[in-house]
């Protein structure tokens, strides 16, 4: 599920004015400005909002990206893996397609 | 101006009339409420519980909270007669028999509390604190709080609450608020033997919650209401008849994420909210403890508080 419609080709982004994020070990604390929530996310949520913070990107290429970051392989972290991760990051509204920008 | 001076140094009918007027000024820790109500009753309730706090018969200034313990109709003011705690909104607040009017001012003020206050952010927690700091505690209704408070205070703990850490945001310092100790059931009779009969107010019987009894508070808790503490240990107490007492270290994301569903208006707060629950915890250490008896949790307790140095 995702919070709006969405393709492969849709380009991400999470806006860093809108969060504040306090790292841990494990995990990441993260208070979201416009919603007032927080949450606490996965290394693998926090990676990808860290890297859609720096540049926006696609399915793919924040595959790519969170593989090379957290050094791991296809078969640690399989692209239907970041895909899902990511769509739960839309619906929290931590990430938000491009054409939404405001939203995120 | 009127100076304040403790409820027992009015007599009964002083009180009773500015009770029934709506002027009685109660000054608690950073509030001020202004009660009303009739009747016997509330009357005897601040006169017992209430015997140390601040008060004033006539009202000198605007107050945070506007209390009034009234009947829920007409008909219950007479027939079978009920109060429900008004505190100027709509709450839902189911009717009590008038002689439970203390119950239905304390449930008042903790809604006010809980609804209305953004001047910190609020938890559901009790505190005590010392000179070197305070010990936050966030249980669910029944995790033992009230008489861990109540045991804390006989270690030479200040009471600051029973039922609400009130967190001032700029400098994420808690803020001391003095209501008497709720107690419930067979805590009433545990505190009891630990503070002496006369900390401990008459029973309330046959309540929403049972038996409710209230360890007031003490007059040093009172006069000192204006300090601030720094939060030292963060614990959160769960109580499980049998069970050998463990604690379990907390990380601080986790400490975060269980605090904030025990805050009342940590979501109207927004940034500052987030901010200022970071900075409390800075200088703090979180726990879950598991306790069977109060002596164990006592126990746990004293050796936590020594290892982050209260």
């Amino acid at each position: 599920m995702a919070a709006g419609p969405y393709s492969a080709d849709t380009l991400w982004v999470a806006h860093a004015a809108h969060l504040i994020v306090e790292p841990h070990e494990d995990v990441s604390v993260v208070f979201h400005k416009l919603s007032g929530d927080t949450h606490i996310l996965n290394f693998l949520s926090a990676a990808i909002v860290e890297l859609l913070e720096e540049q926006p990107g696609t399915f793919a290429e924040v595959t790519g990206r969170v593989l090379t970051y957290l050094e791991l392989d296809a078969d640690d972290c399989p692209p239907s893996l970041v895909e899902s991760t990511m769509l739960q990051l839309d619906d929290t509204g931590l990430i938000a397609p491009q054409n939404l920008a405001g939203s995120a | 101006m009127v100076n304040f001076a403790p409820v027992s140094s009015y007599s009964s009918q002083e009180l009773a009339a500015a009770l029934k007027a709506g002027s009685l000024e109660v000054a608690l820790g950073p509030f001020t409420a202004r009660a009303k109500g009739e009747g016997k009753p509330l009357r005897s309730f601040l006169q017992d519980t209430y015997r140390d706090v601040m008060v004033r018969l006539s009202l000198s200034d605007v107050t945070d909270i506007a209390l009034d313990v009234r009947a829920p109709s007409l008909l219950r003011k007479y027939i079978r007669p009920q109060v429900i705690p008004d505190p100027g909104f709509q709450v839902p607040a189911v009717p009590l028999p008038k002689s439970m009017s203390g119950l239905a001012f304390e449930m008042g003020l903790n809604l006010v509390v809980a609804l209305k206050c953004c001047r910190f952010v609020t938890f559901h927690a009790g505190v005590v604190a010392n000179d070197k700091g305070a010990i936050l505690m966030s249980a669910e209704s029944g995790g033992g709080k009230s008489t861990l408070v109540a045991a804390l205070m006989e270690e030479g703990y200040r009471l600051y609450s029973d039922e609400f850490a009130l967190l001032n945001m700029p400098d994420a310092r808690l803020a001391s608020y003095p209501r008497p100790v709720s107690l419930k059931n067979e805590s009433i009779e545990i505190v009891r033997d630990f503070a002496g009969g006369d900390w401990v107010s008459p029973v309330i019987s046959d309540t929403p919650k049972g038996k409710i009894a209230y360890r007031r508070a003490r007059p040093e808790d009172i006069t000192e209401a204006g300090e601030t503490a720094v939060t030292k240990l963060v614990l959160f107490p769960r109580f499980e008849a049998g069970v050998r007492a463990s604690a379990r270290g907390l990380r601080r994301a986790e400490a975060i994420m269980r605090l904030i569903p025990s805050s009342t208006n940590y979501h109207l707060l927004g940034e500052q909210g987030f901010n200022a629950l970071r900075k409390m915890l800075d200088g703090a250490e979180a726990f879950e403890i598991t306790y069977g008896t109060t002596d164990d949790s006592m126990k746990m307790v004293r050796d936590l508080a020594a290892k982050v140095g209260l």
